[in-house]
This record gives structure tokens, C-alpha cells and sequence, in this order.
């Protein structure tokens, strides 16, 4: 087997020679014969002209004796890339027209492909049997009366507070190994004006230990840092080390302050490791020593506060139903021995899922649709450049059909040109593809930065999912393209004759017909869409959101606060070095924005009403007398604060 | 792809064993092997050129026969064709299963044996 093959390469490699060989000893038979004829008593031009005669077609013997080389399907296959070659060189225009539009709809596929893989059927990377890992969801139903009567739709949250979570991960709990961590959010590491805003999470003890992933150096975070005796700890993610440290080694003992605690770093996680979301993560501290920082020690005795995204590690054998039903049953012992049960849901569920949060049962966020969204409409994109690019060879076949009805009167058969054309169709997806990779990779951080700005980005744009899906892209457009060419060129080699009067005139076919009402419907589509977008777009633009939306500039005092005391004088001065700046035409003050945020006030009670007539709140906000003016805010009736309004004024 | 003529259409699979069989009495070129199986076969078997040289050279990529440029007793540069020892097993083995299809077709022709 391997003798044969490295014999055919040699005939492949000294094609020439071999020729050349072949040539010298059909000479050589030629004139043997002659020669034993001459012997014989024939004269000698006859005895040379019957050896030649005898030999039969010494071109067709040449041929065959080729095909035992073993590399005639090689050489068929070169020459019909070379003429397809020849072919894009003489139509440039045509054929920059089909690489653009191929280039951009395999282009735009690639990286979008990737990222839907990653959030739809990828596990993340670095979670050791990720198929044994389960995001346990808690579903329950709302109170819409605030009566502590739960009768509204049922909704489900991956995430549960500290009373839920403790039933789950209790020792007696048989639901195997849990552990939990809170969703990163910014915070901000050092004071003033080195201070940086790093993504946080926070996890429980078990947490890194549980998704099995390996520090590249250093260790995890384990149970013995989860401990109020412990000294804070932290791990670093491998792209907030590039930034911040040189090396590895140097990243380990450095320390991190986040609300005043200082947390010294212990590991470094693989490169591309960002837990089981897809959400970038620079920090993981342990739940113990952040949630103490900033809710006091006691906080486990609390019902409520944050949030915790748990996870399961089934033993085998485990089913989730089983597992689901007696974390059901943990969960509603737990909320009916609790101080806070009136107020929870006593009939929750616990289901457990897939790692991936998006395979849920909870309905996707606008993010995800967002994205799916787009994922179909660069589907659409490489839809319509495929069957444009159908179309356009289908005209350069009807364009051709004087050349491939030369091919047929010599011989090539229906597979030939069927080949032919393929080849032709393939070699173009192939340029295309080349393009697309380019295009994929500018493409494809844009996308990501469009659509998914706080998601881990692998370390390089072109990976292996991106060219994958480029590689069979342009395997399955260049033979899909091809069809129709190749069934019109069957078709039209009964009628075809070599008649130079008829042109391209026969274009009417069903198939090319077909093919435009296809590409016209496509772009219909595509075309409506966008319009539907802006049109909306403009919509959700002119919508009065109550606030004035443009040239208004809110600033969060809450990253300030290290500078020093954040007193009245503080704020004070802060207000009067912005109102200095040139282009501050106003500067008022508020304890929330107009634009999110609501911050509560316990206690406001209302004569002669037992209780507020709101599901929640009411929220007070406090501020200064020209806060609506600046803010743009309506009053609807009634008037706003004026300088008079003071503490003596009612 | 041979003109067909029925004097000299060959078994297929039966030149590749005559080739071989042959080369059992040392290297020789194409002309040379065409030309003994005609004298011995007493002018019965006709070798097309056709299939004799695409047959040696399918043979050679097998690696069942060698070949190599030699200069030939009249002093032409000729190329020469020997049995390798793949080549000779070979022969055992298209040599015994002539032999069975022989027999077998021996007994359909006389039945009455």
C-alpha cells in the first residue's frame, strides 16, 4: 500500500521525465519490430510502416499507460482548477463580485457562528465533564398583590438568596456536591486616582474546586478561605494578569482592595476561563471575607441581600428529576422555618438544567435574542450570496454554452462538465473564503464588542470554530452554487449544437427563473427587516422617556468615597470645581438619577393609611432645588423646589 | 479498449499472469515479452500493445515487476522489466487460481467425466 503510493507520488513528482520515458520506449518497440519485420525480408520503409500500423493509436496506448501511473485523477483535477483559474482571470468582474459577496456572507457567518456555538452548545472551556455539571434554577410564582397570596405566572431565576442556597448545599442535602457565585460586577480595586474598576465575582469555597478547572499557577480558591478565620484571598483570570503583571509568578502575592478588605492573589486561572457564563471575570474572591466587608459578620443570618448562581455536580445514578425534587422539598423547608417564609413563594420549584444558562428554562434575555436575531440575518447574508453566486455562474454557463458544446462534441461527458463546473464553483468559494477569514476577523471583534461587550473573547479572533465553519462554508456553497449550473449544462447538451447564431439568449429556464424569484424573496426579506429595525429604532429614539436625554451628564459618587470622607463639604466642593469647568451650564444634586437607580427610604407613612397603595416602595429621593430643571424632568402638577423650600419651611 | 478481435482477447486478469510468468527466465523489454508469448503461445496469443504496456506499468506501480534502462543486445537503449519478489509470489498465487478456473471450466466442457 505504501509502496504504491509513494510510487504515484514519484510519478507525480517526475511527471515529465516519466513522459519522457514513455515516449523512448514506445520508440523503442517501433523500431524492434521494424527491425525483426526488415529481418524477415520486407523492405524497409514497409516494415516500418506496418510496425506503425500494427501498434495501433500510439497516443491512446500513451493515455492508458498514464492511467496505470495512478495519477490521472490528480492531473484531471489540476487541469480543471487551472481552467478555472483561467476562467476568474478573464471575467475579473464577475468574479470580484462573487468573492465579495461570498467573502462577506461567509465572513459575517463565521465569527457569529462562534459565538452562538459558545453561548447555545459549547460548554465553557476549562470545566472538567461539563455534562455532569447542572445550573439548578428556582421557579416560583409571583405575589402581584403584595397580600402574600402567590398566584401569578410562574418565573424561572438562576439564581437564589442565601436561605434557598444554604438548604441546597447543606450536608444533608442529596442533591452531591454544590456551590455557588454571585454574577461579576464592578468594583473598584485601590483608591483615587489609581484606583481600577475590575469585574468581581464572588464565589463560595467549593466553587473552583467543583468545575474542576486547574490554576496555571498557584492554587484555587478552596472551603479553608471561605472562612471568617481566613486570611482574604483572591484568584486572578488570565487576562486581567497580562495587563496587570509581567509574568505569572508575578501576579502571586500581589494584593487586591475591594471595600477596604485586602485580598491577596494566590492563583492564576487558564487563559479563556470565565466560570460557566460567558461574562469576563477579573477577580474571584471568597463569599466569606467580601460579604462580611460590606453586610457585617452576622450575614448569614439574614434572609436577603445578594444573590447566588448555584451549581450542581451530580453523582452518578442521580437522576435531575430526583435531584430537582429533593432540592424542591431542602428548598421549601428552608423558606418555612424562616423568619421571611410569609413573603416567599412556599410552593417553589427546584429544577435542575444544562450548564448553559441560555438552555434554560427561563425565556432569553434581549441580549441573546439580540444575537440570535443577527445570527439569522447574516444566515440570510450568506443565503443570498449563494444563490447570487448560483446565479452568476448559471450566466456564465449560458455564456459558455458554445465552449462546453466544444467540450461535449470532444468527448467529456455529462460527469466532466458536471465536474468542471463544480470545480469552478469550489475554486471561487475558496477565494472567497480566504477574503472571508479576513473579513471574519475584523468582523468578528466587532461583533463582539456590538452585541456582546462584556463577554470573555477567545485570545485570538481566527479560532478553530471560526475556520472551521469557514472551511465547510465553502465546501457546501461551492457545490450548492454549482447545481443549478451543472443541471442547466446537462439540459442543454441535447439541444446544444455548435451553432454560433444562437447566444445567451435561452436564459429563461425554469432553473434560472427559480433562482431569482429565490434571491429576490432573500433580499425582500432582509430588506423589510431593515426597514422594521429602524423604523423602530426611530421609534424607541422619539419616545419621550420623561428626562432630558441629551447633554446631561450623571456622575456616581459611590466610586468617590475613597478619596476621602464623602461629607456635605465634600460634595460641596466637588459641585463647585464642575461648575467651573467652561462648558457646565448647571450642577444639581440628587440622591438617584432620573435614569436608573431608586433608592428607598424606610418609614414614609401617609395619615390615615394603614398601608401604601404600592406593590413596593414608595421611593424617596432627596435634592436639590434645581435637580428637575437640570435633569429635564416634567412636573405634572404642582411645582418644583424652589431656595425657599427649606428645613424652617413647610 | 482493445479493438476486439476474438483470436486475441484475453482473459481479464490473464495478461498480468503471462507477463509474470515471462519474466521468470530473466529481465526483458516490452517488445521482447510480446514477442515470446506470441512464439510460445505458436502464434495464438497476439499481445496488443494497447494493453502490454499499460499491463507492465500497472504491474510496476503494484511493485510486482522493476524495470530499468539497459542497453540492448542490438545497442539500443531499452527499457527492461524484471520479477521482483513480491512479483514472484504473485505469480504463485495468479498461477493457481488459472490452474482452478481451468479445471473448473474443463469440467463444464466434459461433463460426462
Amino acid at each position: 500500500m505504501l509502496r504504491q503510493a509513494l510510487h504515484r507520488f514519484r510519478c507525480l513528482w517526475d511527471r515529465r521525465r516519466k513522459d519522457a520515458e514513455l515516449d523512448e520506449e514506445i520508440r523503442f518497440h517501433l523500431a524492434a519490430e521494424a527491425e525483426e519485420r526488415i529481418d524477415a525480408g520486407l523492405p524497409p520503409e514497409e516494415a516500418r510502416a506496418t510496425a506503425q500500423r500494427d501498434f495501433g493509436n500510439v497516443t491512446l496506448t500513451r493515455e492508458l499507460t498514464r492511467e496505470a501511473w495512478g495519477w490521472a485523477p490528480v492531473e484531471r483535477l489540476l487541469r480543471d482548477i487551472g481552467s478555472a483559474f483561467r476562467m476568474m482571470r478573464r471575467n475579473t468582474g464577475y468574479t470580484c463580485a462573487v468573492v465579495l459577496t461570498l467573502a462577506l456572507g461567509i465572513g459575517l457567518n463565521a465569527p457569529m457562528s462562534e459565538m452562538l456555538s459558545r453561548l447555545f452548545l459549547r460548554p465553557p472551556p476549562h470545566i472538567e465533564d461539563p455534562g455532569a455539571v447542572h445550573r439548578v434554577w428556582l421557579s416560583e410564582r409571583d405575589d402581584s398583590d403584595d397580600r402574600g397570596v402567590f398566584t401569578g405566572p410562574a418565573s424561572a431565576w438562576d439564581r437564589m438568596q442565601w436561605l434557598e442556597f444554604s438548604a441546597l448545599s447543606a450536608d444533608k442535602a442529596p442533591t452531591g456536591a454544590v456551590a455557588g457565585y454571585t454574577a461579576p460586577r464592578f468594583m473598584p480595586n485601590g483608591r483615587g486616582q489609581t484606583a481600577e474598576n475590575l469585574r468581581v465575582s464572588w464565589v463560595t469555597g467549593e466553587f473552583l474546586d467543583l468545575l474542576g478547572v486547574e490554576p496555571t499557577i498557584g492554587r484555587l480558591i478552596g472551603p479553608e478561605d471561605d472562612d471568617p478565620a481566613a486570611a482574604p484571598v483572591a484568584v486572578v483570570s488570565d487576562g486581567y494578569r497580562r495587563e496587570r503583571f509581567a509574568s505569572p509568578q508575578e501576579a502571586l502575592g500581589a494584593t487586591l482592595e475591594f471595600d477596604d478588605v485586602t485580598y491577596v492573589v494566590v492563583g492564576v486561572l487558564p487563559p479563556g476561563f470565565s466560570g460557566p457564563d460567558p461574562d469576563r471575570t477579573d477577580v474571584w474572591l471568597p463569599l466569606e471575607p467580601a460579604v462580611s466587608a460590606v453586610r457585617g459578620d452576622r450575614w448569614r443570618n439574614f434572609g436577603s441581600g445578594f444573590y447566588l448562581t448555584p451549581l450542581a455536580r451530580l453523582p452518578r445514578g442521580l437522576t435531575l428529576e430526583a435531584a430537582g425534587a429533593a432540592a424542591t422539598a431542602a428548598v421549601r423547608a428552608a423558606r418555612a422555618d424562616s423568619p421571611f417564609g410569609d413573603s416567599l413563594d412556599p410552593e417553589a420549584t427546584v429544577v435542575l438544567g444544562s450548564i448553559l444558562r441560555t438552555r434554560g428554562p427561563s425565556s432569553p434575555s434581549g441580549e441573546i435574542r439580540l444575537a440570535l436575531v443577527v445570527g439569522g440575518v447574516t444566515l440570510l447574508v450568506l443565503l443570498i450570496a449563494t444563490v447570487n453566486m448560483s446565479n452568476l455562474l448559471l450566466v456564465r454557463v449560458a455564456a459558455r454554452r458554445r465552449e462546453l458544446a466544444v467540450r461535449y462534441a470532444l468527448g467529456a461527458g455529462r460527469w466532466g462538465v458536471g465536474r468542471l463546473l463544480a470545480i469552478e464553483s469550489l475554486v471561487l468559494a475558496t477565494v472567497s473564503g480566504a477574503v472571508a477569514l479576513a473579513v471574519a476577523a475584523v468582523a468578528g471583534r466587532a461583533l463582539r464588542l456590538t452585541l456582546m461587550p462584556g463577554h470573555q473573547g477567545t485570545v485570538d479572533a481566527l479560532n478553530f470554530t471560526a475556520v472551521g465553519f469557514t472551511g465547510f462554508a465553502v465546501l457546501a456553497v461551492g457545490l450548492c452554487a454549482a447545481i443549478a449550473p451543472t443541471v442547466y449544462a446537462a439540459r442543454s447538451r441535447q439541444i446544444e449544437r455548435l451553432d454560433s447564431s444562437r447566444g445567451a439568449s435561452a436564459l429563461g429556464t425554469p432553473v434560472r427563473t427559480g433562482l431569482i424569484v429565490v434571491q429576490a424573496a432573500l433580499s425582500l426579506v432582509l430588506l423589510s427587516g431593515t426597514a422594521v429595525f429602524y423604523r423602530s429604532f426611530e421609534a424607541a429614539r422619539q419616545v419621550d422617556v420623561g428626562y432630558a436625554k441629551e447633554n446631561v451628564i450623571s456622575v456616581d459618587l459611590a466610586g468617590f468615597r475613597r478619596t476621602g470622607p464623602l461629607d456635605e463639604t465634600a460634595i460641596d466642593a466637588l459641585e463647585s470645581r464642575l461648575r467651573s469647568l467652561p462648558d457646565v451650564l448647571d450642577v444639581a444634586q440628587g440622591t438617584n438619577s432620573p435614569m436608573w437607580g431608586q433608592a428607598a427610604m424606610p418609614g414614609p407613612r401617609v395619615e390615615g393609611l394603614d398601608r401604601l397603595p404600592f406593590n413596593e416602595g414608595p421611593y424617596v429621593g432627596l435634592t436639590t432645588s434645581n435637580f428637575f430643571r437640570v435633569a429635564g424632568l416634567a412636573i405634572v402638577e404642582g411645582r418644583g423646589f424652589t431656595e425657599w423650600d427649606r428645613a424652617e419651611t413647610r | 479498449m482493445t479493438p476486439a478481435s476474438p483470436r486475441n482477447q484475453l482473459l481479464y486478469g490473464t495478461l498480468d499472469l503471462l507477463i509474470l510468468r515471462t519474466l521468470v527466465y530473466g529481465p526483458a523489454h516490452g517488445h521482447a515479452i510480446a514477442g515470446h508469448i506470441q512464439r510460445v503461445s505458436e502464434d495464438a496469443l497476439r499481445i496488443e500493445t494497447g494493453s502490454l504496456y499499460p499491463a507492465l506499468h500497472r504491474l510496476e506501480a503494484r511493485g510486482w515487476i522493476a524495470a530499468k534502462w539497459k542497453t540492448s543486445d542490438k545497442g539500443k537503449r531499452a527499457r527492461y522489466y524484471r520479477l521482483t519478489r513480491t512479483g514472484r509470489r504473485q505469480l504463485v498465487v495468479e498461477q493457481s487460481r488459472w490452474q482452478q478456473l481451468s479445471v473448473a471450466v474443463t469440467r463444464v466442457l466434459r461433463p460426462a467425466d
